[in-house]
């Protein structure tokens, strides 16, 4: 058994400095992720993006640590290369939920914090300082003045005199840390809490980087880059000190700051309550918005998994390149053909000498509708005659379009006979590769048609190929290694050596995006508040795609995603679209929906690509269903999901046959029929 | 996701997970490919065989280690502290407690049940290494006696030793336990009334343990995990289909195992002694699990098996003229 799945780590925060190195990809091209990060820019950047987007991996590879990495011995060469100094950390690393109750207030509270926080900054940049800049020799005297001068940013009695080196300047921050951790941790036993603040808000956080262009001329042009990640972890208040920096900020020292969609509890300040304006205090970088929207986003997600191959699999690491143009041929399919003729060479076989599935249903459904009353009857000579008009034996992807195209006709009313006759011409002719309206049909629906046919015939959906999982995973790196670690881990179950000999198959391909697609949902509902409740509203927005695409007359096709007029629907709904647009269940289409029938601009979303083999739903978006909204509030707003069947049923009536749409039986349909009466 | 999906998804995992890469392709597909429709339809026959491996339960190496260190640990070091501090007013003296049961640990041996070749002496290795015992605590049942066997010179060969203990990796029947017991414990015991010897199985079928137990030769007749009628897969108490999905039957599934379990062992188409087990370890697969997991070329020259059986061949070798 192969224990050695290049993708089983996935989160940035398991990896080592190595591996956050080994890993690294940017976007090719100019304007990469560095580019969009601008590490020595002095504007101070929210790093925003989903679970996955890579958030952990920019920050820390713009660490300090990073830096030692590539500097191979050249520390202070590097930084000068460089320009910045990236100082790393970890909210969670604080354990800043233990700075609160207890009995204490508050004020006391954020006090306690804004002063813990300011040290461990300043303890981490020192610690790199210590690394950057020799001690010893002749640089003993400006050590000694620049410690000399941090220890000037500190007031009251408690400080030591005669600190001369920056490593006795981090043991003396790492003692009142010490005595803070003992105090906080000792407060629900002692009921008090006792600690001297020794130094004003942000001095030291901006202190020290003006002191280290004072003292040490080599970091003149050398910014201090604070990296502070996972941002969601700390409380409002602590948010608030954090956005207080932010606003504050002067001198040669920046913040970029890393947190999840959902993670940004406020944006005011300790400035009366004022928020930091975006544009002129701070730049937003929607990371995996920013992917999804970047054309080089393939070729960058095919090269960070070309180096996981190559590195950890192959042990070759200087061949990502020529590994990343060998993957799209590592994956089996089927060979491309205009009617999609490998995929459907099954029907052939499997019903050979009986009906097709959809032929049998629509001989079902005519003979059913002819005897209803006051509807004409319907032979069965008739119904021969549709159907020998719709057959193409040979391409059952075009029968499958003749069915949609008579459906079609059905619903608005046409002589079938007539219809049939024209469908069977007008597909003659799109062979013959004329244009006009079936070839656009075709355009537009094949897909559908084809997941109806492998739906018919009782096949899974076949979701395959690299782009294809590079295109489901929506911007999010993880996603993409999530899919790729379950298809590795079949393909070994399946006997396959994955990325190595021959290709990964159609089997393990689809099994693993499968379970990929499970543990999205699943993760995304385990960690939302009401997770249960929005899985649920999820599950009955799939449920809304799929009736719509496997139904008889799809009105859009690739349809994933819904529009709607928010401003009418309930709080309640809106807050679980706002939860599952958070929780990236949810995808907001940027440029929205212009409404049909007014100017009016409505949101709309798609369903993340990574859920749509769960329900057999399109990865690619194409149309979107305006919803109105009784049925957004009857899936998103749990207060009226009992309603939902109701109007599912309602809104797909007029999709499927006899076509008796929305609460009316549709008069004179006996005269499809009359010509044969 | 079809039922059949649910089952591979859950034998991927297991396979990934516990069961050391085994039963993955193409084992897989050869022992699926055993169901050909003699039991019924062969798409029901392969989806109650998939279930049936989907509850399989399998101990592998590291699993086994750890199982034996509880052999010893539970079975054997605890019930002697216990001892010692009853016996000493209930005693927290850790210095005191440690020298006493190291006293009586000096005076036991531990054996394996059976032939040397046997997995109850293969054991033994894993045993020692795992609990940190030296070699020494370690003998073959030979050298429990000295002089002729069951003559009048016949003499205990360690008479400081007052403790024996045989292990084994698993009791199914209790017949290999209840020969030992009419074999060398009640020679043991005809020499010398007062020596303790115990048998310690890591797993054990209830009823087996029961049958040594009731031979009442051995002082004690423990099992790390002991199997209870539950583990009987068509049994009446049978755990394996309190929530059995829709389309999977015990009836169904039993009429399988007895279909193909006839053709590959028809004297014991369920296991060796009905057992009807679920169960494989990483050195073995006992015959008291359902044979269509384990039968192979020597039950039946086209059967595949998916966790395969080594099996103890009894004749006697002759050397080839």
């Amino acid at each position: 058994m192969n224990a050695m799945n290049p993708f089983n780590l996935t989160k940035a925060n398991d990896f080592s400095d190595a591996q956050i190195q080994e890993f690294w990809v940017d976007i090719p091209g100019g304007g990469g992720l560095l580019g969009m990060l601008k590490p020595t820019s002095p504007m101070p950047m929210l790093v925003l993006g989903g679970k996955g987007s890579g958030k952990t991996h920019l920050l820390r590879y713009c660490s300090f640590e990073l830096q030692k990495l590539k500097a191979k011995g050249a520390l202070a060469a590097q930084i000068r290369q460089d320009g910045f100094i990236g100082v790393f950390m970890r909210c969670e690393g604080l354990n800043a939920n233990r700075f609160s109750g207890k009995g204490q207030t508050d004020a006391l509270w954020n006090s306690i914090f804004e002063y813990y926080m300011d040290l461990s900054l300043a303890d981490l940049l020192l610690s790199h300082v210590a690394e950057i800049v020799p001690s010893g020799g002749s640089a003993a005297r400006s050590h000694a003045a620049f410690c000399a001068a941090v220890v000037g940013i500190f007031t009251g009695g408690a400080v030591p005199s005669g600190i001369v080196t920056i490593d006795a300047l981090v043991s003396f921050l790492r003692n009142l840390r010490s005595s803070i951790d003992v105090e906080v941790n000792n407060c629900a036993i002692k009921k008090s809490v006792s600690v001297s603040i020794l130094c004003t808000r942000g001095r030291l956080v901006f202190g020290i980087p003006e002191l280290l262009r004072v003292h040490f001329p080599a970091l003149k042009n050398v910014i201090v880059v604070y990296l502070i990640d996972e941002l969601e972890n700390f409380s409002l208040d602590q948010q608030k000190y954090i956005f207080t920096l932010l606003r504050e900020r002067r001198g040669p020292a920046s913040f970029k700051i890393g947190a999840r969609l959902y993670g940004i509890k406020t944006y005011s300040t300790l400035s009366g309550d004022e928020e930091i304006k975006e544009g002129s205090e701070y730049e937003r970088l929607p990371l995996d918005e920013l992917l999804r929207g970047n054309k080089k986003y393939p070729e960058f997600a095919g090269k960070l998994v070309a180096a996981r191959v190559a590195n950890i699999l192959l042990s070759r690491p200087g061949e990502v390149d020529k590994v990343a143009s060998a993957l799209p041929a590592m994956f089996g399919g089927y060979p491309t053909s205009r009617f999609c003729s490998g995929q459907v060479a099954f029907v052939a076989t499997k019903y050979k000498g009986r009906e097709r599935p959809y032929f049998s249903k629509l001989r079902k459904v005519l003979a059913e509708a002819g005897r209803k009353p006051g509807r004409g009857a319907l032979k069965g000579a008739d119904i021969d005659f549709i159907i020998e008009a719709l057959r193409v034996s040979d391409e059952p992807l075009l029968e499958k379009t003749n069915v949609y195209l008579l459906y079609r006709a059905w619903s608005e009313r046409d002589d079938l006979l007539s219809a049939a006759q024209q469908i069977q011409a007008d597909c003659s002719a799109f062979r013959g590769r004329a244009k006009g309206a079936y070839a656009e049909v075709y355009s537009h629906f094949s897909g559908d048609l084809l997941a109806q046919l492998l739906r018919e015939a009782g096949r899974g959906q076949e979701y395959l190929g690299l782009e294809s999982f590079i295109h489901m995973s929506m911007g999010m790196p993880r996603n993409l290694l999530i899919i790729l670690k379950h298809v590795y881990n079949w393909a070994v179950f399946n006997g396959e050596s994955p990325f190595q000999t021959g290709v990964i198959s159609v089997d393990s391909q689809q099994r693993g995006v499968i379970q990929a697609a499970e543990w999205f949902l699943r993760d995304a509902g385990a960690r939302a508040s009401d997770g249960a409740i929005l899985e649920e509203a999820v599950r009955r927005l799939a449920q809304l795609f799929r009736e719509v695409r496997f139904s008889d007359k799809p009105t859009e096709c690739s349809l994933c995603s819904f529009s709607a007029d928010l401003s009418q629907i309930s709080q309640q709904a809106k807050r679980f679209v706002a939860l599952a647009e958070n929780y990236s269940l949810l995808i907001r289409v940027v440029e929205g929906q212009a409404d049909r029938n007014s100017m009016r601009v409505d949101g709309k979303f798609q369903l993340n690509s990574m859920l749509a083999p769960l329900w057999d739903l399109p990865i690619y978006r194409r149309g979107a269903i305006p919803l109105d909204a009784d049925l957004v509030n009857a899936i998103f707003d749990p207060d009226s999901a009992a309603q939902f069947a109701a109007r599912l049923k309602n809104r797909v009536a007029g999709m499927k046959a006899p076509f008796r749409s929305v609460g009316r039986v549709t008069a004179g349909q006996s005269e499809l029929f009359s010509k044969h009466d | 996701m079809s039922t059949r999906d649910v089952f591979l998804a859950k034998i991927e995992r297991l396979n990934r997970k516990v069961w050391e890469g085994r039963a993955g392709e193409p084992t897989l597909g050869s022992w699926l490919a055993n169901f050909t429709g003699k039991a019924g339809q062969k798409e029901k026959e392969q989806l109650h065989a998939l279930y049936l491996l989907s509850q399989f339960m399998y101990f592998g190496n590291r699993q086994m280690r750890e199982l034996v260190r509880a052999l010893y640990r539970d079975l054997f070091r605890y019930p002697i502290i216990e001892a010692v501090r009853r016996s000493n007013g209930d005693t927290t003296d850790v210095a005191f407690i440690q020298q006493r049961f190291e006293e009586k640990l000096g005076r036991a041996r531990f054996l394996g049940v059976g032939n040397p070749s046997e997995s109850g002496c293969h054991l033994l290795y894993y045993y020692r290494q795992m609990n940190s015992l030296p070699k020494d605590f370690f003998i073959h049942g030979h050298q429990i006696f000295r002089g002729r066997r069951r003559s009048r010179k016949t003499r205990l060969r360690l008479p400081e030793v007052d403790h024996y203990v045989f292990i084994d990796d698993f009791c199914g029947s209790g017949e290999t336990g209840e020969d030992c017991a009419n074999t060398i414990v009640a020679d043991i015991k005809s020499l010398n009334k007062k020596v303790r010897v115990d048998y310690h199985s890591i797993f054990g079928c209830k009823h087996g343990l029961d049958r040594v137990r009731r031979r009442g030769l051995f002082d004690s007749v423990e099992a790390v995990v002991e199997l209870d009628e539950s583990f009987r897969c068509f049994g009446r108490k049978s755990r394996y289909f309190i929530s059995a999905p829709r389309g999977v039957t015990k009836r169904d599934a039993r009429n399988l195992c007895e279909t193909y379990g006839k053709s590959v062992l028809p004297h014991a188409p369920l296991g060796f002694d009905d057992c009807q087990l679920l169960l494989a370890f990483h050195h073995n697969t006992p015959d008291n699990t359902l044979p269509i997991f384990w039968a192979g070329e020597s039950e039946s020259p086209t059967w595949h098996p998916i966790f395969s059986r080594y099996q103890k061949l009894y004749f006697s070798w002759k050397p080839q003229p």
